[in-house]
């Protein structure tokens, strides 16, 4: 028996995981990596001749081989041990924070996009403004490990300074309050409702709005984000989503989406989707038109039309400031390559907020379409 | 196909070992055969033909020199030209017309895609042809034989170069037995780990450190150096070691390609020590044929400098290999004529030190196929001064255990405590733990290669 061990385990490892990978139900979509898993390749003649059947077999073996997502788990622990952090790019964080590690900061592409945004503002008469979500690392440097690559927010704020722009500047109300409040996610990218909230304020202040008072309508569980699907430690807990509503009494609303008309700016059914985060305003959309029906003559914004160029930062903001405005028309400029000049006269525009996360003012290639 | 992807360990080898095992005797080396002709053209099908032409033009010439004695230098002439002109035509075509047009006009550049391991195996079907030649070997009868040993899959895309004359009697008679194939699985196992868990985490760090730019410094750019002579050396050993490990599985006994070529306290030591069945080749039918060192020191020289271009070449169709082979060329020629006893006389430190840096600069220069890249990391390395940038630093510290685990493995303290214990009782089931712990990691490791989150919603 002794001298037969070896080629057992051998034999009945590769043979088993064949088996497995044979025999077991497969997925079309892999939640995690949020993309659609390759399907069974086709032979033919032709596909074989070119050597295409093999490697789309290779693809479909590996999105399909039996037990993946465990596997990916099993090594990104073994990572973790070694020291080499969690899948790629994500610090496992003090608190059970994941946190996305720095890209590296490009300075041309980053003042580039200012340049963009600047050029924008030129020859329009109404007022526009900046802010910029700081990355998670850089906030919450204390919870980072000790060595780690630099973030370069403040080099992205210094160059946002220079710039013709009311830049309304979070660092400071960020760093107050991420002692008392989760500002961000630990499992994704994104900043939580509490977070949402105080730039809120942030931005009523710079605009000299009397803030709403909100309350916390209630939460969700269950909740994994980005940086949750990047690193792989599948044992790390989930966030929960906190939907807060208007003390007041909420707004009557339409939102447009896409030309479809919905009538909350919750979307309920995506709570039970894999990407939970999309609650908020239904998600990344080229073009999203925001009216509250409940703005009255004698309220602060009424007749006042908000153009917001955003990412997804601006989502759950949105269902706050949306109680002030009459109207926010967001558009994203990954999906809306229609220039925005033409709708600061299409919705009689009073003011623009460029609204981003550090990396994606830094990084984003579509700001060329802001002046198309 | 490779050896550390998900359909080679999982479809591949499970049905090829299955099967095989079913087979009689007389049938074993037909799979073989089939197994590795679909091994060979699975990335790139037409180039099987291009591999039946091989088998069929040499095994013909290999019986015609059996059959005509008088006519054996000429066919053996002719055998050396038609092996040498597919391998020129496939390898280094490219190179020579680009050649041209850089040194003297200007010429269309041809490329063609090269026939994986076209190098290996048109160097064992040479040593097959010359062994003929010089009597050494018979010439084999069955064509299905001498297919099986060109294509032989384990090692047919990055050797160890077989000379035939190790396996004539293996390729008619081996037997296979549950020791072998233990051993086949030892030695499999510890390929897969350097291969997959230390070779690509050492080229992700060299890539990294590379990455951050001139700001890394000397001392960044000298872990660099590290990393990359660690991802080189645990890539190509542990291929020799799966290769050696599917040969034990199939009843094979293949010669040991690295014997832990870091310890080395020369370059001469050093080549001794890494891809000897290459050294061997080129010793037993380049060196020595052109007289070795047998013929004044003047002509020693020279041979030296022709053997080490032509390694040089050998590794790649481009002049920067050529000048890492003649880098070489003059280290041993140094050696030879006074360096070696100058070396010998140091503490055993500051030889090993001489050997590993020499070796890990030739490693740079084997590394950049373009000479800006490669003057850009030199002027780095030498003149980058002391001061390391932030993101080196946490670079070098994020993977300092595995640099840590690498440079212990490039040692032979584990064979020699393997050695120690290998007959106590409990030494059987340490190995099995070994093994399954080890095929579990490698696994894990393939499998995240693949992942491969698409996320877009990163906004």
């Amino acid at each position: 028996m002794k001298k037969k061990i070896l080629p057992i385990i051998f034999c009945s490892f590769i043979l088993i995981f064949c088996l497995l990978t044979i025999i077991l139900p497969k997925s079309a979509r892999s939640a995690n990596e949020k993309r659609v898993l390759a399907t069974f390749p086709e032979f033919s003649w032709e596909s074989f001749k070119t050597g295409s059947f093999m490697s789309d077999f290779d693809t479909y073996v590996a999105d399909h081989f039996a037990f993946r997502e465990k596997w990916v788990g099993l090594y990104s622990y073994i990572s973790l041990y070694t020291g080499l952090g969690g899948g790629s790019d994500i610090y496992a964080c003090d608190d059970n924070y994941l946190i996305a590690a720095p890209k590296t900061y490009n300075e041309t592409l980053a003042l580039g996009n200012l340049n963009k945004i600047e050029a924008f503002t030129k020859d329009k008469v109404i007022p526009t403004y900046l802010m910029i979500v700081p990355e998670t690392g850089y906030i919450l440097d204390d919870k980072l490990p000790s060595k780690h690559k630099e973030y370069y927010d403040d080099k992205l704020f210094e160059a946002a300074k220079n710039i013709d722009i009311n830049l309304i500047d979070l660092r400071p109300s960020f760093k107050e309050n991420k002692k008392n409040t989760d500002i961000y996610y630990r499992t994704d990218h994104h900043v939580t409702s509490e977070g949402a909230l105080i730039m809120y304020n942030e931005f009523c202040k710079a605009l000299e709005f009397t803030p709403k008072e909100f309350v916390l309508d209630r939460t969700v569980d269950g909740f994994y984000g980005t940086s949750y699907s990047k690193s792989g430690l599948w044992l790390k807990k989930p966030d929960s989503i906190n939907i807060y509503k208007c003390k007041d009494g909420e707004s009557d609303f339409s939102i447009e989406i896409d030309n479809k008309s919905y009538d909350s700016l919750f979307f309920e059914d995506k709570l039970k989707t894999e990407d939970k985060y999309e609650v908020f305003i239904n998600g990344n959309h080229g073009l999203t038109v925001i009216k509250n029906n409940s703005i009255k003559e004698t309220d602060e914004g009424y007749k006042r039309h908000l153009l917001i160029v955003k990412d997804s930062f601006s989502h759950c903001f949105t269902t706050f400031l949306a109680e002030n405005y009459e109207e926010i028309v967001l558009i994203d400029l990954r999906y809306y390559k229609r220039g925005a000049t033409k709708i600061i006269n299409d919705y009689d525009i009073t003011e623009t907020l460029f609204l981003y996360g550090a990396e994606n003012l830094a990084t984003g290639t579509d700001f060329g379409w802001l002046n198309f | 196909m490779i050896f550390s992807s998900i359909s080679f360990l999982f479809f591949f080898l499970v049905i090829t070992i299955a099967i095989y095992y079913l087979l009689p005797r007389s049938l074993k080396n037909s799979w073989l055969l089939l197994t590795s002709l679909f091994f060979y053209g699975y990335g790139e099908p037409v180039y099987i033909l291009l591999m039946v032409f091989s088998i069929l033009v040499n095994f013909i010439i290999g019986l015609l020199m059996g059959k005509y004695e008088t006519k054996k230098k000429l066919l053996l002439i002719l055998g050396i030209i038609i092996n040498l002109a597919l391998l020129g035509y496939f390898k280094y075509v490219g190179f020579l017309t680009e050649t041209i047009s850089l040194l003297f006009t200007n010429v269309a550049i041809k490329t063609v895609a090269l026939p994986i391991g076209i190098s290996f195996y048109t160097f064992q079907i040479m040593s097959y042809l010359i062994d003929l030649y010089r009597g050494k070997c018979s010439s084999q009868k069955n064509i299905i034989t001498f297919g099986a040993y060109v294509t032989m899959f384990p090692q047919l895309i990055a050797g160890p170069i077989v000379r035939y004359r190790d396996v004539e009697l293996q390729l008619e008679t081996r037997t296979e037995s549950w020791e072998k194939f233990s051993n086949g699985v030892r030695l499999f196992t510890i390929g897969l780990c350097k291969k997959v868990l230390l070779a690509n985490t050492f080229g992700g760090l060299f890539d990294e450190l590379v990455g951050t730019g001139k700001d890394a410094g000397t001392p960044g750019y000298f872990v660099a150096m590290i990393a990359f002579s660690l991802q080189i050396y645990f890539d190509f050993s542990g291929y020799s070691d799966m290769a050696r490990g599917l040969g034990n599985m199939f009843g094979f006994d293949f010669l040991e390609n690295f014997n832990y070529p870091y310890i080395s306290k020369s370059i001469s030591e050093f080549w001794r020590r890494w891809h000897m069945s290459l050294g061997t080749w080129f010793k037993e039918y380049v060196y020595i044929p052109l007289g070795g060192n047998r013929k004044g020191s003047v002509r020693t020289c020279i041979n030296l400098f022709i053997v080490w271009a032509l390694t040089g070449l050998w590794h790649g169709a481009s002049w920067n290999f050529v000048f890492w082979g003649l880098y070489y060329g003059i280290l041993i020629i140094l050696e030879k004529l006074f360096l070696g006893k100058v070396i010998d006389k140091l503490p055993s430190f500051f030889s090993h030190l001489y050997a590993l840096i020499l070796v890990g600069l030739g490693w740079m220069l084997f590394q950049f196929t373009d000479m800006h890249e490669l003057y850009a990391f030199f002027t780095v390395l030498f003149t980058g001064g002391m001061a390391i940038s932030n993101d080196a630093i946490y670079l070098i510290f994020t993977y300092l255990p595995m640099l840590i685990i690498g440079i212990l493995a490039c040692l032979p303290i584990w064979r020699d405590a393997y050695n120690k214990f290998k007959d106590k009782k409990w030494m059987p089931y340490v190995e099995a733990v070994f093994v399954a712990v080890a095929l579990f990691v490698c696994t894990s490791a393939l499998v995240t290669s693949t992942y491969n989150p698409f996320l877009y919603f990163r906004f």
